[in-house]
Formats: structure tokens, C-alpha cells, sequence
């Protein structure tokens, strides 16, 4: 078969044909971008017209864009862990995105983006990579640009501040070293000890708090800092610190003074080594036996155990409970029952995994099952202390890619009936099965819990349906017990309330103080109820050291209050008391917002409290953060 | 004019018994001399198939090259490195899930 057509007809197909062809080529990169292949845009057609937007693309696609307190990990020098912003962005990613935007720039340098976008990306990407080299480069091109000025001035000052200005007084100093090796490019900030509460990595950047960043040899300094005491913060990206731990630092504080120099270095040491149980290792039998690596110099181990809640859609972990375990092991084991372990609860819990629905089982399981159980998954660390009960190890700190992790699960093989359904939210069925294994005093704990606990978000517990499950068990623990009193006061029973609190007071229980103080303040036996808040202040400072301070403010007795402050003798709550009573000391204790507040604290009038809070945020409000502290302890 | 109708009649008498076929047709168009544009060829159907197939396939491609270099669209924001922290300690999440797995 043969087609007959003209040369004329041919040529002008063939001149079609060329035609088409050249606008498919030359819309290809076009095309490419659309369609998402902004790599190959920039790699196959350099001549077209749309590699900058492809790198632009390319770069946010590689690291979405960025601020300043994005991508690193902060943490203080006492050890706490402060916040983390992980959008999962891997070095690999940085390096490409440092490639791309650095392409730009060179390639396209009157491109109105360089400005408005590209040199501040690239300068918080070659920061957080701790390249201060082309960090200050950078930073040297922005402090020109009005729009980004202000911040490229605050970072500038971070990454120069190694050296001093002339008649600056240097405040601190020190170095961050990882395993003895000083590390350049970290980020470095000062908290005021007087700051309530938490802390938020926005804070150092929206505040006046000032940053500075290691040099080469890993040395940083803090000039003109007002006198007074700060924790020393780190900052870093995550991949950095992949294998260790924060050494707390043996002075918590580093107190500045306007005459001296304060050394205060930042140390880094290698995880401690776990041996047993790993990568979710099934634990049979009864006992459950915990193996790590000795530390140097170690005094004693203390093993701590979170539980995990899983979502109930995808399986992922959205919660966990942790119990730091009280015994002190003096060898590299440590060994519990597991049973024994059962019957110590950690407290109610509504679950995340519930999402927001009002009306589904939100009860997490880890509240009723105890510490570990059977068809459970945990996690479990260890710390590791010194002569004078400083930590010099642990195990928790931040894990490498591929390495083993301190998981493991307990045989399902004895697990109850009314167990098997708890874990799986179903409480209905659960509480039709531990009914059934009654008088199991494991079942009837389990009852009561539910009925105390309630199931959904909504469900905040029935104190008369749980308590006849309460009276029910043989041999009460202290916990148990605790929970029957309050399951009377509840019911309108406060003398036998009362007098399970008594005996367990007697026997040192320290919860059981406090709940007698609370009774005695509420019936206005003020003095009974200081003394019984000093008694358990001994031992438990949280949050009777807040009542305290609460009363003696109430009093008008801030000396008092600032003793109780002082003398709290456990950190965190002493930390908590002390900034509460700097902040108080700062202001006009007198002012009758103020005063009303605390009022309604006392008296338990949250209208009062939310009043005196809402016109405090507008004229005060660091008192207004000081009444919601202490409401919050002392409700 | 009387000539020239005889000379006519002369000469359809002559070609009567002559027909002209297609290949008496081809014979004449060979030897005349037309324009190029307007020359006709003639291709086998087998030469135009195969460039035209490659035409189509090129066509596809070009509109679905994105598929071949392909797509770096949603790469970063779909890696896997997510965190989760703990008590017990920092891990990579897709540690936890893989492990997850085997259980």
C-alpha cells in the first residue's frame, strides 16, 4: 500500500511537524516545572527561562521555608529538654537547598527574590548548619536591606559576638564541647532564672534575649548581661546531637555579676549503653530484668518506664506515660516483678487518640493497667548518678538512625479478658469481663478506676459507682487507699475521707499531708494547714510549696513567702517558687487585682481568678502569669 | 474554418478506437514537466507508519516528561525523619515503625 500525496502537501506536514516539535521542546521545562520536576529543569535546560523559578521551588521543595528558632533542638544546660520544631528535614535536604538557593544567588543576582527571600533563607540554612563563615557573609549583604535589617543586626551580633567591642564587659564564658571535642557553629542563649514557667524557642528570638554562636574552637562569650542568675541554653540541629546526652551541669545557674567573668562550658557526653531489653524484645514470665553498660564513677542506676499509646487509626505512637521507678541499683541490673508493677497506677489520662470526638473512649489504657502489663509496649531508660547524687550518665538522650532502642513488649499469653478489651478502648466489654473475675483484686482495682477515671473526654468519673469496688479490696495499697478517701470526700463522707488521710499522714505518706492541708484550709484552720504544707514541704514540695507561698501572700507575709521559696528543697519546685517570688517582688503586692485574684485562688472562685487574670493581662502582665501559676498548683 | 472542422473530424475519427487508460495517463504524466510543489509521490504506507508511531510516542513523552526525569514535587516534605521524644529518649519515627512491624 501506497500513500500519494503532493512534495507541497509533505513539505508542509514536515514544516508542522518541525514546528511542533520546537514548541514542545521549548515549553518542555515549562512543562517540567508544572509538573513538579524542577531538578531536572535546572540540569537539562540551563538556557531556559524558568530555571529560577525552578530553583526557588526546588530549594523550598528541599527545606520548606524557614525561621530563625525552626529546625533546631533546644535545650537547657540543667539538662531539661526545652522544645523541638521537626519538620523531618534531613541534611541531605539542607545541603541541596544551601545548592540551590547559593545557585540563585550567583546566577541571578538582580532577581528581585535574592532580597526578598533567597540570602535570608540561605543565611538560616548556612546557620543552622554552623557555617558562621557564610553565615556572616550573608548576614553582611541583609544588614543593607531595610525590610530584613533588624534581624541580619541580631544575628550578626550572634555570629561576632567571639570578639568584644570596645568597654564591653565579658559576662560568660565557656565552650560546648560533644565527648570532650570543642564543636563550632553552636547556638548559644541565656535564660533569666526569673522567667515563669516553660519556655518556647520563639521567646529568645521575639524577646531581647541575646543569642550568640561558637566559633571555630567551640568557645562562646556573653558580653553586657545584666546581672543576675540564667540558665545556659543550647541550640542545635537534631542530627548533631544524634548519640548524646546533655550533661546537666553541676551549677544550675550561672550568676552573673557586673565585675566578674563567669566560665560556664556546655558538655555533650555519649549515651549510656543499654543491653537488655531492645528493639521490642518480647519479655516472658514474671520478672522483667533491665541491663545497661556500666558509667565511670557511677554511684547508683535508677531505671525510669513510659508506656505507649498508640493511635487508634494509623498506629502511631500519640502519647506515652512515664513513672521514673524509686530504687537505686548499685550493679548494671535491676529486676521487677511485673505483677508487682501492675498494681501501681500513674494517674488519669484521656487519650489523644480519641481525635475529637467527644463521645468516644478517650480513657488511655495505660491509666487503669499500671505500670506494665501483659500485651503492653514501653520504653525504659536509665540514669546513672554520682558521689553526690549528680547525674553523670543516661540513656535518654537522642538516638541515631539504625541503632537499637530501648523497646520492648510483655507477652500477651497472661493477659485477663477485661485487659485484652481495655487495650482496645473497648470499655463496655471490658467492664462485663472484670466483672465477671471478681473478687481478683487486679479486676476490682480496674472497676474502680474506670468508674473514677470515666471514659469519655466528657465522662469525668462517678465516685459512687467506684467506690463500693474500693471497699471491696482485701489489702488496700496506699494508692488505692488514697483514692477511696477522695472517692468520700466526693460523696459527702469527709470524716472517713479524713480518716484515711490521718493514717496514711502517720505512715509518711506525703499526698495524704497535703489532702489533710487542703482540708484544713478549706475549713479555715489556717495554721493546722501551713503546718501540715511545711511538713510535706520536706518531702514533697510540689505543689504544697505554692500553697504556702499562696497563704503567707494572702497573709501579706512576703518574707515568709520568700523563705518558703528558698527553702524548697527539691529544684523544680524551689525553681518554680523562687521565679514566682522575684516576679511578686517586682511588683506592688498591694495591687488589688492582685489581691482579688489570690482570693479567688484561695477560696476556689475561678470567676474571681479569670477576672482579675483578664484585667491583669492588660496592666500587668506578669501577674497575671503569676495567678495563673498558682492556680494552677493550688487548685 | 471549413478546414479546420474537417481537420477536427479527421481527427476524432483517427483517436476512436484508441482508449485512454490509466497507464496511457501515468505514460503522459511522466513525460510532462509540472511544477515541483505540484509533483505527487508516492510513499509506501510501511515508511510513513513508523515515523508517524515515533511521533505519537515523542508527543506522549514530551507531555509526560515529568515522569521520566521525575518529580521532586513533595520529596521534602515527605521524608521520613520525623522525631518522636520521649522519656526514654529522642528516636527517628520510621525506627519505631519498622520495628513495629515485626510484632
Amino acid at each position: 500500500m501506497v500513500i500519494r500525496l503532493k512534495v507541497k502537501t509533505l513539505a508542509i506536514l514536515i514544516v508542522l511537524l518541525v514546528m511542533a516539535s520546537v514548541i514542545a521542546v521549548v515549553n518542555l521545562p515549562s512543562n517540567l516545572l508544572r509538573s513538579g520536576a524542577y531538578d531536572a529543569v535546572i540540569r537539562y535546560f540551563p538556557w531556559s527561562s524558568e530555571v529560577p523559578d525552578a530553583l526557588i521551588l526546588a530549594g523550598q521543595n528541599a527545606v520548606p521555608n524557614i525561621d530563625e528558632s525552626d529546625e533546631l533542638l533546644y535545650m537547657m544546660s540543667d539538662g531539661d529538654r526545652a522544645s523541638f520544631s521537626n519538620s523531618g528535614i534531613t541534611v541531605e535536604n539542607q545541603e541541596k537547598a544551601i545548592q540551590y538557593y547559593e545557585q540563585f544567588l550567583r546566577d541571578y543576582p538582580d532577581d528581585p527574590r535574592v532580597n526578598d527571600f533567597v540570602l535570608w533563607q540561605l543565611t538560616l540554612l548556612h546557620r543552622k548548619k554552623g557555617d558562621i563563615t557564610r553565615t556572616e557573609e550573608l548576614l553582611n549583604q541583609l544588614v543593607k536591606l531595610p525590610a530584613k535589617s533588624a534581624e541580619a543586626q541580631r544575628l550578626l551580633y550572634e555570629v561576632k559576638r567571639i570578639q568584644s567591642e570596645p568597654g564591653e564587659h565579658l559576662a560568660v564564658k565557656g565552650s560546648v564541647r560533644f565527648n570532650g571535642e570543642p564543636r563550632s557553629g553552636v547556638v548559644l542563649f541565656l535564660k533569666s532564672r526569673s522567667t515563669i514557667g516553660g519556655f518556647s524557642s520563639n521567646e529568645i528570638y521575639q524577646s531581647d534575649s541575646i543569642t550568640v554562636m561558637t566559633d571555630k574552637d567551640g568557645n562562646y562569650s556573653f558580653y553586657d548581661v545584666p546581672p543576675g542568675e540564667y540558665l545556659v541554653g543550647v541550640a542545635v540541629p537534631y542530627p548533631s546531637v544524634e548519640g548524646y546526652f546533655l550533661l546537666p551541669h553541676k551549677e544550675k545557674f550561672v550568676v552573673v555579676e557586673s565585675s566578674k567573668t563567669k566560665d560556664y562550658d556546655v558538655d555533650f557526653i555519649p549515651l549510656m549503653e543499654l543491653v537488655s531489653p531492645m528493639d521490642n524484645e518480647m519479655i516472658q514470665g514474671s520478672t522483667i530484668q533491665f541491663e545497661w553498660k556500666p558509667v565511670k564513677g557511677a554511684q547508683y542506676y535508677q531505671v525510669s518506664l513510659t508506656s505507649l499509646e498508640r493511635s487508634r487509626e494509623d498506629g502511631r505512637i500519640v502519647g506515652s506515660l512515664t513513672r521514673p521507678l524509686t530504687e537505686k541499683w548499685m550493679g548494671t541490673s535491676a529486676s521487677y516483678n511485673i505483677e508487682a508493677l501492675q498494681t501501681q497506677y500513674t494517674g488519669s489520662s484521656k487519650s489523644h487518640a480519641a481525635g475529637d470526638d467527644k463521645n468516644k473512649a478517650a480513657l488511655d489504657p495505660n491509666s487503669i493497667l499500671g505500670l506494665l502489663y501483659p500485651g503492653g509496649e514501653f520504653s525504659w531508660s536509665v540514669d546513672a548518678y554520682g558521689t553526690k547524687g549528680e547525674k553523670i550518665g543516661s540513656s535518654s538522650g537522642y538516638y541515631r538512625l539504625d541503632s537499637a532502642i530501648p523497646f520492648f513488649t510483655i507477652n500477651a499469653a497472661g493477659e485477663s479478658e477485661g485487659d485484652r478489651y481495655a487495650r482496645q478502648y473497648d470499655y463496655e466489654k471490658a467492664i462485663q469481663a472484670y466483672e465477671q473475675e471478681i473478687p481478683d483484686p487486679k479486676a476490682v482495682r480496674k472497676l474502680a478506676l474506670i468508674y473514677d477515671y470515666g471514659i469519655t473526654w466528657e465522662d469525668h468519673g462517678n465516685p459512687h459507682k467506684a467506690l463500693p469496688y474500693w471497699e471491696m479490696l482485701q489489702n488496700p495499697t496506699a494508692m488505692d487507699q488514697l483514692m477511696m478517701a477522695d472517692d468520700y470526700q466526693k460523696t459527702g463522707e469527709p470524716e472517713k475521707a479524713i480518716a484515711i488521710y490521718e493514717k496514711l499522714a502517720e505512715q509518711g505518706e506525703s499526698r495524704a499531708e497535703e489532702k489533710l492541708g487542703d482540708d484544713y484550709r478549706t475549713r479555715g484552720m489556717r495554721n493546722e494547714a501551713m503546718q501540715m504544707y511545711k511538713r510535706m514541704l520536706q518531702h514533697a514540695p510540689e505543689p504544697t510549696g505554692e500553697k504556702l507561698v499562696l497563704m503567707h501572700l494572702l497573709d501579706g507575709d512576703i518574707d515568709e513567702a520568700r523563705k518558703v521559696a528558698e527553702e524548697a528543697p527539691i529544684d523544680y519546685a524551689k525553681e518554680n517558687l523562687h521565679a514566682l517570688m522575684m516576679k511578686v517582688e517586682e511588683k506592688d503586692v498591694s495591687n488589688t487585682q492582685f489581691m482579688q485574684g489570690l482570693e479567688g485562688i484561695e477560696l476556689g472562685k475561678s470567676s474571681q481568678v479569670d477576672q482579675a487574670v483578664a484585667a491583669l493581662k492588660q496592666d500587668d502582665p506578669n501577674l497575671a502569669t503569676i495567678l495563673k501559676v498558682l492556680r494552677y498548683y493550688v487548685k | 474554418m471549413k478546414d479546420r472542422d474537417d481537420l477536427h473530424q479527421q481527427l476524432e475519427k483517427a483517436v476512436h478506437n484508441i482508449h485512454f487508460d490509466e497507464h496511457m495517463k501515468q505514460h503522459v504524466l511522466n513525460h510532462a514537466k509540472p511544477s515541483f510543489w505540484e509533483r505527487e509521490i508516492q510513499i509506501p504506507i510501511s515508511i510513513i507508519v513508523v515515523p508517524a508511531l515515533l511521533m505519537v510516542i515523542v508527543s506522549v513523552g514530551l507531555f509526560h516528561a515529568h515522569t521520566w526525569f521525575g518529580t521532586d514535587s513533595k520529596k521534602g516534605l515527605n521524608n521520613p525523619n520525623k522525631m518522636v521524644t520521649l522519656h526514654s529518649g529522642t528516636f527517628y519515627e520510621q525506627e519505631l515503625e519498622k520495628r513495629r512491624t515485626s510484632w
